[in-house]
C-alpha cells in the first residue's frame, strides 16, 4: 500500500511492517497504524510516522542509552494485550520531545513507554510512575 | 458525575469487579483501597494528564530541525 508521510511523501509500505496501537496513543486514541522507520545518521532512535494522519510523527528514543538503569515493569495486563510470549519479543522506546531550541534541549518522557512486540507486530504506550517525565537526552 | 458521600471504611461498587474503600481522611487527603482484577490498569488522574500532554507537544516532530535522513521503508533493513 501506498501511505503519505510528513517527510518522505507519499511512500510505499508494506502491509507485515505496520504495528498496530490498539488503544491509540493517549491523545491519540484514534489513531493505530503506524511505521517505524530508521535514521541514518543515528541507530538509537528511531522515527514513528502514523498512516491514519500524515502529520503525526513521533521521535522515538532507545531510553537504555539515555538512562542505563531505567527499567520498565510489564504487568501481566501488558503482557497479556500485546500478546507478549518471551522477552525476546520485546522491544521498548520513549518518545523524545524537541522543543523549537532544538536536539540539544530535547527530553524524553521516561513515565509512558512505548511497549512493542516486534515478532506480533503490536504496541501500546503504558504508564510507569515514578519516572521523571521530561528526562533531558544530553547531560547538562 | 455521580457523587456519593461515604465515611471512613465505608466503599463503592463499580460493575462486578472493582470496589473502591475509604481507608483514611487526613485533612484534604483521603486515602482510598482499590479492590479489582489484575488486567484493570489503576493510574492517577494527572498522571494519564501529563503523559497525554507530553504526547500533544512531541506528536508533530518537525525532521527538518534535526537535520537527520529517515530511510525510506523499502529500504528498511
Amino acid at each position: 500500500m501506498n501511505a503519505k508521510t510528513a517527510e518522505l511523501g507519499e511512500t510505499a509500505i508494506e502491509e507485515a511492517n505496520i504495528i498496530n496501537f490498539d488503544p491509540g496513543l493517549l491523545a491519540f486514541e484514534n489513531l493505530h497504524r503506524f511505521v517505524m522507520l530508521d535514521i541514518v545518521e543515528n541507530p538509537h532512535f528511531k522515527w514513528l510516522q502514523s498512516l491514519d494522519n500524515p502529520e503525526v510523527t513521533f521521535l522515538l528514543v532507545d531510553p537504555f542509552t539515555v538512562k542505563n538503569d531505567y527499567s520498565v515493569d510489564l504487568s501481566a495486563e501488558v503482557r497479556e494485550k500485546l500478546d507478549i510470549e518471551a522477552a525476546e519479543d520485546v522491544i521498548i522506546y520513549t518518545i523524545v520531545t524537541v522543543p523549537a531550541s532544538g536536539l540539544k534541549d530535547a527530553t524524553t518522557n521516561l513515565v509512558g513507554p512505548l511497549v512493542f512486540n516486534w515478532r506480533k507486530k503490536v504496541a501500546r504506550q503504558i504508564i510507569c510512575e515514578g519516572n521523571i517525565i521530561k528526562y533531558p537526552l544530553m547531560k547538562q | 458525575m455521580l457523587v456519593l458521600t461515604r465515611k471512613i471504611d465505608e466503599g463503592i461498587v463499580i460493575g462486578d469487579n472493582i470496589t473502591i474503600r475509604v481507608i483514611a481522611v487526613e485533612g484534604n487527603k483521603v486515602k482510598l483501597g482499590i479492590i479489582a482484577d489484575k488486567d484493570i490498569s489503576i493510574v492517577r488522574e494527572e498522571i494519564l494528564e501529563a503523559v497525554k500532554n507530553e504526547n500533544l507537544s512531541a506528536g508533530h516532530i518537525d525532521g527538518s530541525i534535526l537535520n537527520w535522513s529517515i530511510i525510506p521503508p523499502s529500504e528498511q533493513k
